[in-house]
C-alpha cells in the first residue's frame, strides 16, 4: 500500500516522500524530522494509525500536523472516532489519484 | 493454538467426560442394586441415585451425539485445510500485487521515456509498454485461482458452522445467552473491510461526515 501511495503522490507531485512502516516507526520519524503532512493506514502493526493520530495531536509540537487517514475503515464510527481524533481528512480504499490529489488540496489550503 | 492442537485437547476431553460417564452410570447402577440392609432405609438417597444415574447417562449420550455430528479428526483436517488455503491465497495476492506494481512502475518509466524519445526509439519504448500490460494482464490471473480458493474456505466455514449451530442447540444455549457472551467490539475499532451491507460508506458519505 505505501508503495501505491507513493507512486500516486509521485504523479501528483510529491517527490518529497518518506515511509514508515508503522505506527511506531511513524511516530519515531515525525518526533525527529519536521514533515508537512502524514498520510497513514488504519490498520497497522505496532500502533495503528488511530493510535499515531492520538500520539501526534497529544505531542504540542505535532499537535497541528495534516493527517490524512487512508484506509479500508468504512464504518460510520471508524470516520466518527478519527474525526474526534482530529484527523485533517479521510479516504477510504479503493481510492483513486484525483480523490488524494483532492483531499491533499483540500487540507493545504 | 493451532486447529489441529484444538481438536486433539478437544478428542482427549470428549473421552475422558465419556469415561466419567460410564463409571458414574456404574457406580450409580451398583448403589442403587444394593440389597436394602447395606442402604440407610432413606427413598431420598435412591432417588438421588437415581438423578445422578439420569445425569451421566444423559453425559454419555450427548457424546455420542456429538461424535455422529462428524468425525473430530475429519473437522480438525477441514480447518488445516482451510488454513492453508488462506495462507496461499495471501501469498499468491501479495506476489500478484507486486508483479503488477513492478510491470506498472515500468510503463510508466517508458513512458516518461517517450515523452522525449527519438522516433527511432518510439517503437522500443512502446514495445516495452505493451510488454509491461501484458504482464499486468497476465498477473491478474491470481483473482481466479484465489477466488476458487476462497470459495473452498468459505464452503468449510458454512459446514462448520452449521455444525457449531447444532452442537449449541444440543446444549440448550439459547440465541440470547450466546449473544451475551460475544466480544466487545476493540478499542482500536479493527472492523475491516466493510461492503454497504455490512455499513461501510463509500468516499461521498465520509466526506459528509467531515463537512
Amino acid at each position: 500500500m505505501r508503495r501505491i501511495v507513493r507512486n500516486l503522490l509521485d504523479k501528483i507531485g510529491y517527490k518529497d516522500v518518506e515511509e514508515a512502516a508503522n505506527g511506531v516507526e511513524a511516530l519515531e520519524k515525525i518526533k525527529s524530522t519536521q514533515y508537512d503532512m502524514v498520510i497513514s493506514d488504519w490498520n497497522m502493526e505496532p500502533m495503528t494509525g488511530i493510535e499515531l493520530l492520538k500520539e501526534v495531536r497529544a505531542q504540542p509540537s505535532t499537535a497541528k500536523m495534516l493527517f490524512i487517514m487512508v484506509t479500508a475503515e468504512s464504518k460510520t464510527e471508524n470516520v466518527i472516532a478519527a474525526k474526534q481524533a482530529g484527523a485533517s481528512q479521510y479516504i477510504v480504499k479503493p481510492f483513486t489519484a484525483e480523490t488524494l490529489k483532492a483531499k491533499i488540496s483540500s487540507v493545504l489550503v | 493454538m493451532s486447529a489441529t492442537d484444538r481438536t486433539v485437547l478437544l478428542q482427549a476431553g470428549l473421552a475422558r467426560i465419556a469415561g466419567y460417564s460410564a463409571a458414574l452410570v456404574a457406580e450409580a447402577d451398583r448403589l442403587i442394586s444394593l440389597p436394602p440392609a447395606e442402604q440407610d432405609g432413606s427413598t431420598t438417597v435412591t432417588a438421588v441415585l437415581g438423578e445422578m444415574r439420569a445425569m451421566a447417562q444423559l453425559l454419555v449420550e450427548s457424546r455420542a451425539e456429538i461424535v455422529a455430528m462428524a468425525p473430530p479428526s475429519q473437522n480438525g483436517a477441514a480447518l488445516q485445510e482451510a488454513g492453508d488455503a488462506l495462507d496461499v491465497v495471501v501469498a499468491e495476492t501479495e506476489r500478484a500485487a507486486f508483479e503488477i506494481m513492478n510491470q506498472a512502475e515500468r510503463a510508466q518509466a517508458a513512458a516518461i521515456r517517450l515523452q522525449d524519445a527519438r522516433p527511432s526509439e518510439i517503437a522500443e519504448g512502446l514495445a516495452e509498454v505493451n510488454e509491461a500490460t501484458t504482464a499486468i494482464v497476465l498477473a491478474c490471473i491470481f483473482q481466479d485461482i484465489t477466488g476458487q480458493r476462497i470459495r473452498k474456505v468459505m464452503s468449510t466455514l458454512r459446514e462448520i458452522e452449521g455444525r457449531i449451530g447444532s452442537l449449541v442447540a444440543l446444549m440448550g444455549i439459547s440465541a440470547e445467552e450466546a449473544s451475551s457472551t460475544a466480544q466487545p467490539v476493540a478499542e482500536t475499532l479493527l472492523n475491516g473491510p466493510s461492503s454497504e451491507e455490512q455499513g461501510g460508506l463509500g468516499q461521498g458519505a465520509v466526506d459528509d461526515l467531515f463537512s
